[in-house]
């Protein structure tokens, strides 16, 4: 375990305690989301859907910027070698980070009374657009906020010829948030425009730079947790930005299909987004290559496994999943269906939400200087929260797909009776996996808090390990789960995961199909049963096993390995 | 492996300034006006243009349970092409009172009134469900249901404005999405009918509307509510039973509390401010000219323009019945 360099580093935990207090308000807000799809009346009048949705989605987008800034403040002094530019501005940005969630939080509600307060053109309070619901004052503090992280990062970062590939990464993904941002300022009255636009934000932020600070801060933390040459992780993030804008600059046409814009976009988005995986893979990969660069333990086994979530969710939510949907003909049924939340669900918070969680494993134990910790809360933690949000994403994705078939391909509208009644099954589910889901958040955020101050069985892995607890342990190390994950066998799991990606992707294409279109919903059901069920059972499997190969490692006799011992070898003799 | 700086990695940026020109020369030739989508500024409605209407559905967040062109949340339907499928009338008559559906005699006035001024052909209810078969389903098996949505707000115009910009809507053209309905008939009632006795509400044989506060789950079978209604009306004949066809309760509750309109619950006798500041006691004649010209004396609080008239809508007897059954409320046995 390493301690922070710089005492600047110490600015990004207030971030992540605020991250925590909002993750944990915004799972609440599903939570309930999850009961009012159930009773539609519950809280109507004072708290109404949309409200509450629109706060839900905000708060998402705000704990996880409220995290980015966390993990760029604690990762910048190491990239740069040297203290936060600005610290001043970084604690101002804390407390206007505060007002802004505060205030848009606040002003939501509106909605409610119809009240955007209309100044002309300009919605002062709230405009009612989905994922950027806050009003032109929220978006004008917002940008406050963004120019004054993009000026702390860019008093962070080295002299412009010194930069690296993480540099330019952080550097073109702090600056492109602040930039896309502008693009909510703009009315129409045309639908076709408005949301053409405001796909600029969305898309841009969570399939462009997003992306690229993500990959840009896994990268970094491998290179931190496994201590691989910054060289060559500096050459699969160049290639990850690269193939992130390549594809992802037009593969916002995916979003332009239906919207009144013509036809042709759905050849280029299409086409550019079905290609918008490959980075993804690449991530994938390279988390493989650099946490099997070397067989020491793993230091820190909660931070690693969140960005192990994050990469695999990243593969499987917004790669695979988004890749079902990607194609015309796809899209063309499970446009604004459930089948896109759940896609979305495992996306955002996979990705990003698990990064951030990840990131504040990392810095909080250096921060507070804690020399080992007792790490089985966070991993509990971890795969409850697992567990749960892959339970969300499988009920939308299963009520999504009745949702297609009841309201498109038979065209029930009536939601209260028909559409609600056939998804009631998955509808009922929902409540109980968020439940599941907070509980995670809830050990996890609770371990966050009291790393370091609540009394620790001791855990370092480069001092001795408790002799008792190894033997005990060492009983399931023969289990080929404990062994080494090969390359060959990481090819075989993504390829498994990418069948049923076919699979799902074939189901939703069936819906074209005449018997299907005259009501018969046999093939995309059966499709869909095969393809998420097989998706989601090869992907919890796949954590499990990567975790367990590398849980197993603390057991092997480090000088064996460094000596040169086959791994098997060194867990059948350890 | 590539240099930072390597020709490689500069073909990159090429690549990525060539894909930018693509991108510049999509938007352009996606807002080319000779591509004819519909514009916002050719719609209007009782003088509320569409982006008006806009306006409207972005200040009262629609799109946080609705959907447009897809984009939104996923709890309730998809409005682009909502005017086509019900007509101008048949939201005129649901938005106010957005909690309960509809009945056919709201759904009347609202046609009757926008025959007269000219926005609509339909004379009428036969006429206009040949038009908008969805308003002829939404009449005969929702009506006087209770509805999934909220009783919303709404200001004077602000009705007429989202007409004005479901009707641009309506017209744009969506590359064909939603994709049409080609299920065959027999299985579409066939699931219609086993999801509604899910539900526990009934299909098929129009509906004797019931009292709205009634969840659809607890609605009863035909014959327990055929038998049930001359039961409790045995005092007034059919006032409570008028005030639930004629879509009434949708806004009015039999309690003191407000929804859309005042409670009836103790509503008669009571002191009305009116918002001219002069005060009124609620006794026959005003609840009498309340219900026929309901915007000529408008309490404190409510806004004129939210209740239809109707006057020429109810027989004497029937406002009489009408008064008759609100009067009771306020004096007896509830």
């Amino acid at each position: 375990m390493f301690k922070i360099e710089y005492k600047t580093q110490r600015l990004a935990l207030p971030f992540f305690v605020l991250m925590g207090v909002l993750f944990l308000v915004q799972a609440g807000f599903g939570f309930l989301l999850a009961l009012q799809h159930n009773d539609p009346a519950l809280l109507q009048g004072s708290l109404n859907f949309n409200v509450a949705r629109a706060t839900h989605l905000n708060l998402g987008v705000l704990w996880i910027i409220a995290g980015f800034i966390g993990a760029l403040l604690w990762t910048l002094p190491l990239l740069s070698k040297k203290e936060v530019g600005s610290p001043a501005i970084a604690k101002l940005l804390f407390f206007a980070l505060i007002v802004v969630v505060g205030w848009n939080v606040s002003t939501l509600w509106l909605a409610q009374e119809g009240n955007a307060g209309w100044w002309g053109d300009v919605p002062l309070f709230q405009e009612g657009l989905e994922y950027i619901e806050g009003g032109r004052i929220t978006d004008t503090l917002i940008l406050v906020g963004f120019l004054l992280f993009s000026w702390i990062v860019y008093r962070t970062l080295p002299p412009r010829r010194a930069w690296n590939e993480f540099h330019w990464g952080i550097a073109l993904g702090v600056g492109g948030l602040t930039l896309v941002w502008i693009f909510g300022f703009l009315f129409f009255p045309e639908i076709d425009k408005q949301e053409y636009f405001r796909w600029y934000i969305v898309h841009y932020w969570v399939e462009g730079v997003w992306e690229v600070i993500h990959i840009s801060i896994v990268g970094f933390l491998l290179v931190k947790l496994f201590n691989v040459s910054m060289k060559a992780a500096g050459y699969a993030v160049f290639w990850g930005i690269s193939l992130v804008l390549l594809s992802g600059l037009i593969g916002n046409g995916h979003h332009y299909f239906w919207i009144g814009t013509p036809e042709v976009w759905q050849f280029w988005g299409s086409f550019f987004s079905a290609l918008e995986p490959l980075p993804m893979i690449l991530c994938f990969w390279h988390i493989y290559l650099d946490s099997h660069h070397d067989t020491r333990p793993i230091a820190n086994m909660p931070a690693f496994l969140f960005l192990l979530g994050s990469a695999v969710f990243e593969q499987v939510g917004a790669g695979i999943l988004g890749f079902t949907q990607t194609f015309a003909l796809t899209n063309v049924w499970e446009h604004g269906t459930w089948v896109s939340a759940s896609h979305g669900h495992l996306a955002l918070f996979g990705t990003f939400g698990m990064l951030a969680i990840g990131a504040a494993y990392f810095a909080i134990p250096t921060i507070r200087n804690v020399k080992a910790f007792n790490q089985r809360l966070g991993v509990l933690g971890f795969w409850v929260m697992f567990v749960g949000v892959a339970g969300i994403a499988l009920c939308f994705a299963f009520g999504g797909t009745v949702q297609v078939f009841v309201y498109r391909v038979l065209g029930l509208d009536w939601y209260g009776a028909e559409v609600h009644t056939a998804m009631a099954l998955w509808k009922a589910l929902m409540p109980v996996f968020a439940l599941v889901f907070i509980g995670g958040a809830g050990i996890t955020m609770y371990d966050l808090w009291t790393i370091g101050r609540r009394g620790s069985i001791f855990l370092d892995h480069d001092a001795a390990i408790d002799q008792d607890e190894m033997r005990r342990q060492l009983v399931h190390l023969p289990s080929p789960w404990s062994r080494r994950l090969r390359l060959f066998a990481l090819g075989g799991w993504l390829g498994a995961m990418w069948l049923f990606g076919g699979i799902i992707t074939f189901g939703l294409l069936s819906f074209n199909f005449d018997v299907v279109r005259a009501g018969d919903p046999t093939l995309p059901y059966v499709l869909a049963g095969i393809g998420y069920t097989g998706l989601w059972a090869v992907t919890i499997a796949f954590v499990a096993r990567f975790h367990l190969s590398l849980a197993a490692r603390r057991h092997w006799s480090t000088e064996a390995a460094e000596a040169g011992a086959p791994l098997e070898r060194v867990a059948e003799t350890a | 492996m590539d240099e930072p700086g390597s020709p490689l990695r500069r073909s990159v940026i090429v690549v990525m300034g060539l894909m930018l020109a693509v991108w510049v020369a999509l938007y352009f030739f996606s807002f080319n006006e000779a591509r004819g989508q519909a514009d916002p500024a050719q719609f209007s409605f009782r003088g509320q243009s569409a982006k008006v209407g806009k306006k409207v559905f972005q200040a009262y967040n629609c799109m946080g349970c609705h959907t447009i062109v897809g984009n939104g949340a996923y709890f309730a339907p998809d409005l682009t092409n909502i005017v086509d499928t019900v007509g101008p009338a048949w939201l005129a008559a649901y938005l106010p009172s957005a909690g309960t559906w509809p009945t056919e005699a709201l759904l009347g006035i609202q046609i009757e009134r926008m025959a007269e001024e000219g926005l609509i052909e339909q004379k009428t209810l036969a006429a206009y469900y040949a038009a908008y078969p969805g308003a002829r389903e939404r009449i005969e098996q929702r009506g006087g249901r209770r509805a999934n949505m909220p009783n919303l707000p709404f200001r004077p115009g602000e009705i007429d404005a989202l007409i004005a910009f479901f009707a641009y809507t309506s017209a744009m053209d969506t590359e064909g999405w939603p994709p049409a309905v080609e299920a065959r008939a027999g299985i579409v009632r066939q699931t219609r009918e086993s999801l509604h006795r899910r539900a526990g509400v009934l299909s098929d044989a129009p509906q004797a509307p019931r009292n709205p506060r009634e969840a659809p789950a607890e609605d009863a079978a035909p014959g327990q509510a055929a038998v049930a209604e001359p039961a409790r009306a045995n005092a007034l004949p059919d006032g409570e039973h008028l005030a639930a066809s004629y879509g009434c309760t949708a806004c009015h509750s039999t309690g003191s509390n407000r929804m859309v309109g005042p409670g009836w619950g103790n509503l008669y006798g009571s002191e009305r401010t009116l918002s001219n500041g002069s005060t009124v006691k609620v006794d026959d004649a005003y609840l009498a000219a309340a219900i026929l010209e309901p915007d000529r004396q408008v309490p404190q609080g409510y806004v004129p323009g939210v209740m239809p008239s109707f006057a020429g809508k109810l027989k004497p007897q029937e406002l009489d019945a009408l008064v008759a059954y609100i009067r009771s409320l306020a004096q007896g046995d509830r």
